[in-house]
């Protein structure tokens, strides 16, 4: 029975086997060390022969090993496919309203302007997409306040980002003294639209 | 080449969820993966714990494996970069000369220029290249022939039936036997 067996291990490392006779196989190297080691000895006398030279030799735990590792892949591999399946709905969802948030937020950060050349990049390396904003809209240049004493622009983060992407040209920057010192500058906008004319 | 169509049909077994299949792959290249690994590493007990993240990292791969080329050859260049990382992780200089950039099967042959032996290791491989060309040589004509024609000529069972003149399942008895003999001479060495 064993001859039986080594002959199949024999023509398996050929790539000469049946595909019944190697699903047999694979069951039976599974379940008896003894067919593994024969096939690990066939394979070593291979390489000598082919090379002249012997390799480096590596008892069965290098290959016992790395079977436990890759079981326990594979049960990781169904373990995960049987939970995400079942929350895939509700995360998919999620997921896409927040990558379009993050798009937004990601794009604004890289915007760089002609003119005053408001270099929003300097501190964010990861984003090294820049692209030219376009003209804004002339009833919003419209307004803006212009105020000697109390403009001020806002400079948190994103909101000035979004100002800067519409309204730099048409802002100054003013510094109030009514600003508290850890404010730099805001912007006020007059949310009121101009007068329709007749 | 029977080996590479014998690699595919594993490759897809694995692919179909068979886990024994991979382990035959890596029964097959676990020696290979191991030496060339070491060639980066140098040290072998690293060099076993980066073979086996190398052979790992071809599992979690092989779904997307699409045999454009033999499966050894996508695992020798998964083994290459592996090593590499580890390298790199480890504020360590790679090679000067890069593996990456050699045929694979041109690597095997010129692995006989491996420096990384140990005395003991250089006299057990000695003795093992000894006993197997003495057995070859102690090979009835028939067996010699057969197993010369598929571990160095890398025939087919089908080539060799037709050089030989005989049956396929004929040369796949002969091939084995000829194994057979060799290993019983062989094991008493490795166990």
């Amino acid at each position: 029975m064993m001859d039986k067996v080594n002959q199949q291990i024999s023509a398996c490392l050929d790539g000469e086997l049946s595909s019944g006779e190697t699903q047999l196989l694979l069951k039976r190297l599974g379940r008896d060390v003894r067919y593994r080691d024969t096939l690990s000895r066939y394979v070593l006398l291979g390489e000598v022969m082919r090379n002249g030279v012997v390799p480096e030799l590596l008892d069965s735990r290098f290959a016992d090993m790395l079977a436990s590792r890759v079981s326990d892949e594979a049960q990781g591999a169904k373990s995960v496919s049987s939970w995400a399946g079942k929350f895939r709905r509700t995360v998919l969802g999620s997921s896409v309203a927040a990558a379009v948030a993050l798009l937004v937020i990601a794009s604004l950060q890289n915007v760089m302007l002609d003119g005053g050349q408001l270099d929003l990049g300097a501190d964010n390396e990861a984003a090294p997409i820049s692209y030219t904003v376009p003209e804004p809209p002339d009833q919003l240049g419209s307004y803006l306040v212009r105020s000697s004493s109390q403009a001020v622009i806002a400079r948190n983060s994103s909101w000035d980002r979004v100002v800067a992407a519409g309204f730099v040209k048409e802002v100054e920057v003013m510094k109030s003294v009514d600003v508290q010192k850890d404010v730099n500058e805001r912007l006020v906008m007059d949310p009121a639209p101009p007068e329709k004319q007749p | 080449m029977a080996d590479e169509s014998g690699d595919w049909d594993l490759v897809q077994r694995v692919q179909g969820g068979e886990k024994a299949a991979f382990d035959v792959l890596v029964l097959k290249y676990q020696h290979k993966i191991v030496n060339l690994v070491m060639r980066y590493v140098q040290d072998p007990v690293e060099s076993l714990d980066v073979a086996q993240e190398a052979f790992i990292k071809a599992y979690r791969a092989i779904p997307s494996f699409r045999g454009e080329s033999a499966f050894y050859t996508w695992l020798y260049r998964i083994a290459i970069n592996t090593a590499k990382n580890y390298l790199v992780a480890r504020k360590r200089r790679p090679l000067e000369y890069d593996l990456d950039l050699q045929d694979p099967q041109q690597y095997d042959m010129d692995s006989r220029l491996s420096d990384a032996e140990t005395p003991e290791g250089h006299v057990l491989g000695e003795e093992i290249r000894g006993v197997v060309n003495d057995a070859i040589n102690g090979l009835s004509e028939d067996l010699r022939t057969a197993i010369v024609l598929r571990e160095i000529e890398g025939m087919s069972y089908e080539e060799i039936a037709r050089e030989m003149e005989c049956p396929v399942g004929t040369v796949r008895s002969r091939i084995f036997r000829a194994r057979d003999a060799i290993d019983k001479l062989l094991r008493p060495l490795l166990d």
